[in-house]
């Protein structure tokens, strides 16, 4: 019997950068070992390389930079194709071929009473258009620019010309997916509801394969957190959030299956257009093997472990606060920080509070290659976040039999499922209080020990990856035994 | 009369930053529930604190009133017009500083009291390295600011020492096909031939360097560079008595060593804390990216320096060999350069401010207002080419009035330095065209001006210099640069017509 082939698909995640998706996809592809693995992977820029090794069974591995290229599009191909493709986009071409589709697409674009199917066939139209023809020649004609000039003006959208300059340019960028070859496959599985679910749609229509939409955290919550911090006006904001709420709703429309973390993030995708129907909640899962309650080391100082990259998300700031207040009852407490750091203001900022509460001695940041171990070390694990989908580190925690405090965002709640203590996000002193129920007085010790036992349970029972395996083997097959969306074959088209 | 809802107890964290970080309204209520979250206001803290059933009833309640208060002024970081200015003069500074060695010492890292044999020399090697280096630097400058400009420094070093192997080859061919018919037509008698493969080999490595620098914006290094060169030089030549044009050649070397080493560290400290490997390129994309640009660095120094070729083999009864270096030539067109120079610098500062007048005004102009943006930036484009031809005018009759009358020791030529004066003039104009149309990524509108300018100038200076005399090489270098300056100009007018499209269009 032929494997089951899979396209996987994300977006500024595995396998060229680190966190909670990257792990996922890693699990993913590791753990169902006996489906054949295509990675297509949006990155930031060209020069971004893979961090994950890929297992035997992936056997493709396509990185499509959205930015930093000389031109948007395919670029990775043999230069004479390119040329080639370059000589047969004239003006004929381009009115006949790619100007109708492009109109159609910008139309829905624009429209904030979209119709998914009608995007999603311009989309698939242009998609066969650029088999033959030059994405960059054809994007950034001037045929295009007064199609894109003409719509914002029919829509009312009123832009000046710099903002239809920015979403002209964010167009021609993220649309470059539909200059991709996409391999023949049984299923895309896409990792975000955003740009990386397009190849989903457009292998769903030209190959009547399945397509599975798994969101970690909600792609449209994420670019609104993205947004608020961003300097484009009003009206580039408005069209970026519609833009992506189009594709958004897209990919729910034409995604057999989506799948989430927990109910929270379910309320989000019903919001943004998922059916109800449609939703099905996979939790993450990991190795007991690999994490598991280990004798812990004779420590002279009680320790308290956070595994978190370091971005203003995270919340490091609110852990040095608290930190500050559990130091003055508990003086010889020790705050480990184990994680990559991302956005190197902010660490700088979180070490200028170290030095404003004079903790050089109790908070240390690093990284480890020992996560297990780093858990045994650990009296408290602390999850100081302002947002959160489903935390790996978290469930490490419990599975390493490691009590857990925990800022109540996102599925944090239901994933501990009261084995932890929660605290209000943002609120150090809480958090402070929390950590020293666990570290100070005559019963800390007996609740770490009860909480640890309990999380652990939990986690064995529910987070497990045989389980996250087991769930995705089980779409896979039952969508593999659905009948297949109408094939239209590349050469009829 | 319409009833105003009261206004929510809001959560302080929605409403603007009083420090005026940056800040933007909501979008819609969702725009609001996603800072709530992040700012730690849950469902359970909307309904204790604020008395709302959950964090999405909250932001429905305090949309309306987020959404009256205006985005933050994004402050836009401008640098003068002088340092502008400064700084496009500032790649002549080498110059300055060999021109400055002339007058203290009376030689340089090339040139000085040398027979006419060697000056002929050196001059042939110092012109070929200008137009075999120009294509290879103005390449390499476009690919490596690319890559700097899309933060993949790994790449962008990559590419530039790339680009110093390729010109150091091409560099050894085209000095052996420069020495090849020195010898077999006798224009240099041995060694002298061998003299100007020299320094067209030197003085090209110099130039690699100093285009990396100039690239990264370090012109300061390359003016470092010649000094150290010509220290070197007097070193070798006043203290230790070594024949002069072996200490140039070794003072060019040094300054060489130096830049290509300021280059390397340059780079490496830029490379700290950046992530990423360098990106394999396929070679057929690069020639296919760079050509023009190739072309176009080629042809300048063509258009600039191919008159006076004409001039040194101009035929001359008198002269023991057919390469003759022309000394009286020479003083004027050097008299012309400061002129010149001068106004070069203008180039860079004007094109700034006219691409930040481009943003200006398309922030300006809705997308139903685009012929009164063209309009606006075509006059734009006129007053600033009015400023080109008012310094240009006062800075070259300045220059003409100020020899006239005080630069009788010089002994130019005044018909040969008038019409350096005048071409000089229009090139700027050319140069200031190209500037934008390079801005706007329309390089082949820049090569389709250069080229036939550059045949005009070699035909009138050939028919001039062989008709009258090899005074008039010159006038050759005046018609190519106002062939240069019009068809520029046309190109440019036309572009300026769809200036909506192709300021879309340049974007990477």
């Amino acid at each position: 019997m032929d494997k089951t082939t899979v396209l996987l698909t994300t977006e500024g995640t595995y396998p060229c950068y680190s966190g909670g998706v990257s792990v996922w996809c890693d699990y993913l592809v590791r753990y169902l070992c006996d489906i054949e693995y295509h990675i297509f992977a949006i990155t930031h820029a060209p020069s971004q390389q893979a961090r994950f090794a890929c297992p035997p069974n992936v056997t493709s591995c396509v990185l499509h930079p959205m930015w930093g290229t000389e031109e948007p599009g395919a670029h990775d191909t043999n230069f004479s194709e390119v040329h080639e493709r370059k000589l047969r986009t004239d003006r004929t071409t381009l009115l006949r071929g790619f100007l109708p589709h492009f109109k159609a697409c910008l139309r829905e674009l624009f429209n904030s009473d979209l119709d998914p199917e009608l995007l999603a066939q311009s989309l698939f139209s242009l998609h066969q258009y650029f088999w033959k023809h030059d994405y960059a020649n054809s994007m950034r004609s001037r045929l295009a620019w007064e199609a894109f000039l003409e719509a914002a003006a029919l829509s009312g959208w009123r832009l000046n010309l710099e903002e239809a300059t920015h979403c002209m340019r964010w167009v021609q960028r993220y649309l470059s997916l539909l200059a991709v070859d996409f391999p023949r496959v049984d299923l895309v599985h896409s990792s975000m509801a955003g740009l990386a679910g397009i190849p989903g749609m457009l292998c769903k229509l030209g190959q009547g394969s399945a397509y599975v939409l798994t969101e970690h955290g909600i792609h449209m919550r994420e670019l609104y957190l993205n947004l608020s911090r961003s300097q484009y006006s009003s009206r580039c904001r408005r069209f970026l959030v519609g833009f992506h709420r189009a594709i958004t709703r897209m990919n729910y429309h034409y995604a057999d299956v989506v799948t989430c973390l927990g109910d929270f993030n379910r309320q989000w995708q019903v919001r943004f257009g998922a059916d109800p129907g449609k939703i099905r909640v996979v939790s993450n899962g990991i190795d007991p093997s690999s994490f598991r309650p280990r004798p812990s080391p004779k420590r002279s100082r009680p320790t308290v472990l956070t595994m978190a990259r370091i971005f203003p998300l995270k919340g490091i700031d609110v852990l040095i606060r608290a930190a500050a207040e559990v130091r003055d009852r508990v003086p010889e407490v020790r705050f480990r920080v184990l994680g990559e750091i991302v956005d190197q203001a902010y660490f700088d900022e979180c070490l200028r509070l170290v030095e404003e509460f004079h903790l050089g001695d109790h908070v240390s940041f690093g990284v480890t290659s020992d996560s297990a171990n780093a858990y045994a070390e650990a009296d408290v694990y602390c999850l100081p976040s302002r947002s959160e989908g489903l935390p790996y580190a978290v469930i490490e925690a419990m599975m390493s039999g490691c009590p857990v405090v925990a800022a109540e965002v996102g599925n944090v709640p239901d994933l501990l499922g009261g084995t932890g203590l929660t605290v209000t996000p943002n609120d150090s002193r809480e958090m402070a209080a929390a950590l020293m129920r666990l570290l100070s007085g005559p019963t800390a010790e007996e609740l770490r020990r009860s909480l640890a036992h309990q999380a652990l349970e939990r986690a064995r029972r529910h987070f497990t990856i045989n389980q996250f395996a087991e769930q995705f083997e089980g779409i896979y097959d039952e969508l593999a035994d659905a009948p297949s969306y109408a094939v239209l074959s590349r050469t009829a088209g | 009369m319409t009833n105003w809802p009261m206004r929510p107890a809001m959560p302080s964290c929605l409403e603007p930053p009083a420090d005026g970080s940056p800040w933007a309204p909501p979008l819609d209520s969702c725009d609001v529930v996603v800072r709530l979250e992040t700012a730690g206001i849950t469902d359970t803290v909307a309904r204790r604190e604020y008395g709302y059933r959950n964090a999405w009833r909250l932001a429905e309640a305090c949309f309306p009133w987020l959404r009256m208060f205006p985005a933050s002024k994004v402050r836009e970081c401008r640098q003068s017009a002088l340092v502008e200015y400064l700084k496009g003069l500032s790649f002549a500074l080498p110059l300055g500083f060999c021109c400055l060695a002339m007058a203290v010492f009376h030689f340089s890292l090339w040139g000085g009291d040398v027979s006419p044999h060697l000056a002929a020399a050196v001059g042939l090697g110092t012109v070929s390295s200008f137009v075999t280096t120009g294509g290879v630097v103005q390449a390499m400058a476009r690919r490596g600011l690319f890559f700097l400009s899309v933060q993949d420094r790994a790449t962008g070093e990559v590419v530039c020492w790339k680009w110093v192997r390729l010109g150091a080859a091409w560099l050894v061919i085209c000095g052996l096909a420069l020495v090849a018919p020195c010898r077999f037509y006798h224009w240099l008698p041995a060694p002298f031939d061998w003299i100007a493969f020299a320094f067209h080999l030197s003085l090209g490595l110099l130039w690699l360097a100093t285009g990396i620098l100039h690239m990264l914006e370090r012109n300061l290094w390359s003016a470092a560079a010649t000094v150290v060169g010509v220290c070197s030089v007097v070193l070798l030549h006043r203290r230790l008595q070594v024949p002069l044009v072996d200490a140039q050649l070794t003072g060019i070397a040094v300054a060489a060593v130096f830049a290509f080493s300021a280059s390397f560290v340059l780079f490496r400290s830029r490379r700290c804390g950046t992530s990423g490997r360098p990106r394999s390129l396929s070679p057929a994309l690069d020639l296919y990216l760079t050509w023009p640009h190739f072309l176009f660095g080629t042809l300048y120094f063509l258009l600039i320096f191919s008159d006076r070729i004409l001039a040194w083999t101009a035929p001359d009864i008198s002269a023991d060999s057919p390469v003759q270096f022309r000394g009286d030539y020479e003083t004027a067109l050097d008299l012309a350069l400061i002129a010149f120079v001068l106004q070069v610098g203008r180039v860079r500062a004007s094109s700034v401010t006219f691409m930040r007048k481009i943003v200006r005004a398309e922030k300006q102009h809705g997308i139903d207002a685009r012929s009164k943006f063209i309009h606006q930036l075509r006059q734009a484009y006129g007053r600033s080419t009015a400023g080109f031809v008012l310094w240009g005018a006062a800075i070259s009759v300045g220059l003409y009035l100020t020899v006239s009358r005080v630069g009788a020791h010089f002994n130019p030529r005044s018909d040969t330095l008038l019409w350096a004066l005048v071409g000089g003039f229009l090139m700027v104009i050319g140069l200031w065209n190209s500037s934008l149309l390079f801005w706007l990524s329309l390089p082949v509108d820049v090569v389709t001006a250069i080229a036939p300018a550059v045949a005009v100038d070699l035909l009138i200076g050939y028919l001039m210099s062989r008709l009258i005399t090899y005074h008039y090489a010159i006038a050759g270098f005046s018609s190519g640069a106002c062939y240069f300056a019009v068809l520029t100009t046309r190109n440019l007018l036309r572009r300026l017509n769809s200036l909506d499209y192709y300021y879309f269009s340049s974007s990477i």
